[in-house]
């Protein structure tokens, strides 16, 4: 089983790029319209905006100052399949913000292992 | 009855499963087995009546909430609280209320819940809580619940507009305090020992600021609070397990510590052949209870691998309806609608299937008849979906039979009594 992290520019962007990479795709049927997943897709995970900096709230929930989010737009994938997101794959280690019941926060297929040539 | 189920060439009851399989009563070869996948770990309320961490991925889990024990089956869901169980930390803002660990037993039979305490000060929050943003669609707060020297917990909202329903944790029972347009239901279950778990389902997108719910849970005193929570400073409530999860209910509890954690939906699909599932005439017969009325389509299926040929039971969008899909070649509308009275509680549905000549029967009784001749070909497996690997059913599931002959009249009136 492998487990991805990835982060796009955008939801939609995110949304389209997994369709292209065969992680689901969108089926409407008797008028709904919703992803379904397909070949070895167990779950994808809309993550959306990750928070850097938490905001700040009085006792009434009004925001006193707003958090502040990193760049992009998360999704996590869990798949038997090989797939590769090339630049939008991420590894964020234990400082993950999303883990999948059951595996460490850590888990995710590792960076690709630069050989000592293409490192010269 | 037992004449009956001895006819099946499908029966889950269920009962035996592995790692990866759901396995069935007859046959006695793997063959009449569903192949089971979820890819995490899940929990359960096992026959002890505790909340159990099955931990191999791919485990069915049987599930004795209530006392009776069903195959569950849910879909994906994320508990959005990253410290589910410790409410000591930073995680949680406290206004004006303590927590403090306990050594009463929680409902996973440990030690791990805290006691909640308002101070003695006089009005405010007094609340333990957190804020979020971003949410779209409807979203369901839980949270595990025990009485202490105070019998009442409030579920509720600190922004605008308030919304907030106080759970009764002597008699089992909640009043919604504060109504907004952004409520949508309640609910409270007996997990045993004095437990109880607290839901409440809300539109975050009817807040006032739109996607913002800054949760949190109070002590009620008299029961009549809504904002005014005035404790003693040492008496309150026991509380464990909080769950914020994108649903419009309550899934199975899933435990997490400093990340958001997803429980996979559960996949089980693929029972039977063609030798145990004839396609000119039969029964899919089926003992269930929905989880909720959710507006999804959850189906129970014969197929030949698509949707075109089968013989499918759909749980309709629509609250409480059933309806009968059969699919010779083509796909085609339902041919039998039906409104039952109450899907969530369980019921034991039959079809019967066979050219011009189909009925639905619903606890002991011949609902709806279909004289349809459009009969599928090359029915293979039995699914837990809508035959073409969408619209998984999730839902309880007490039993589950195939029959290779249209049984008689009276013979699904003593199957579905």
């Amino acid at each position: 089983m492998y487990i991805y992290k990835t982060v796009f520019d955008s939801q939609i962007e995110g949304k389209v790029e997994l369709i292209n990479k065969g992680v689901w795709e969108e089926v409407t049927e008797e008028g709904v319209t919703q992803m379904v997943y397909i070949n070895g897709t167990l779950a994808v995970v809309d993550i959306g905006k990750v928070v850097e900096t938490p905001g700040t709230y009085g006792p009434d929930g009004h925001e006193i100052t707003p958090p502040v989010y990193y760049p992009g737009w998360a999704y996590d994938i869990m798949s038997s399949d090989v797939i590769d997101f090339g630049a939008n794959e991420v590894y964020p280690g234990d400082e993950a913000v999303h883990s999948f019941f059951g595996w460490p926060r850590n888990a995710e297929v590792p960076p690709p292992v630069v050989n000592s040539e293409e490192q010269e | 009855m037992s004449n009956l189920l001895e006819k099946a060439s499908i029966l889950l009851t269920p009962t035996g499963y592995d790692n990866g399989s759901m396995n069935c009563i007859k046959p006695n070869t793997s063959v009449g087995d569903f192949d089971f996948t979820r890819g995490t770990a899940a929990t359960r309320v096992n026959s002890q009546g505790t909340i159990e961490d099955i931990t191999d991925t791919n485990l069915p889990r049987i599930n004795y909430l209530g006392g009776t024990g069903s195959l569950l089956l849910e879909s994906q869901s994320t508990n959005l609280i990253t410290y589910s169980e410790d409410f000591s930390h930073s995680f949680w803002n406290k206004s004006n209320a303590t927590v403090s660990t306990s050594t009463i037993t929680d409902p996973a039979g440990g030690q791990n819940s805290f006691k909640l305490v308002p101070d003695s000060g006089t009005g405010g929050n007094r609340s333990l809580g957190r804020n979020f943003t971003s949410l779209s669609g409807l979203h369901t707060q839980t949270v595990f619940a025990k009485k202490g020297e105070y019998n009442y917990i409030m579920i509720r909202t600190r922004n605008s507009p308030q919304t907030g329903v106080m759970f009764d944790l002597e008699n089992g029972t909640f009043n919604v305090n504060l109504t907004s347009a952004a409520f949508d239901s309640a609910k409270i279950e007996d997990y045993g020992n004095g437990w109880f778990r607290c839901s409440m389902t809300l539109d975050p997108s009817q807040m006032t600021v739109s996607g913002k719910w800054s949760t949190s849970f109070s002590v009620g005193i008299t029961g009549s609070e809504t904002n005014s929570f005035n404790g003693d400073g040492t008496s309150g409530i026991y509380i464990y397990g909080a769950q914020l999860e994108q649903q419009s209910y309550a899934t199975s509890y899933i435990p997490t510590s400093g990340s958001t954690s997803t429980r996979n939906a559960d996949v089980c699909n693929n029972a039977g052949s063609s030798d145990l599932i004839n396609s000119t005439e039969g029964v899919l017969y089926a003992e269930i209870s929905s989880l909720a009325n959710d507006g999804t389509s959850r189906r129970i299926s014969l197929s030949s691998g698509s949707d075109a040929n089968r013989v499918s039971l759909e749980i309709d969008e629509t609250s409480n309806r059933i309806k009968v899909f059969m699919n010779g070649g083509s796909i085609s509308a339902a041919i039998i609608t039906f409104d039952a009275s109450d899907l969530t509680q369980f019921n034991k549905i039959a079809i019967k299937y066979k050219s011009g000549d189909v009925s639905l029967f619903l606890n002991g009784t011949e609902v709806a008849t279909s004289t349809s001749t459009n009969m599928p070909v090359g029915l293979d497996r039995l699914n837990f979906d809508g035959g073409n690997g969408n619209n998984d059913y999730f839902g309880k599931v007490k039993s589950v039979a195939v029959f290779k002959e249209a049984l008689t009249d009276s013979e699904l009136t003593c199957l579905t009594s």
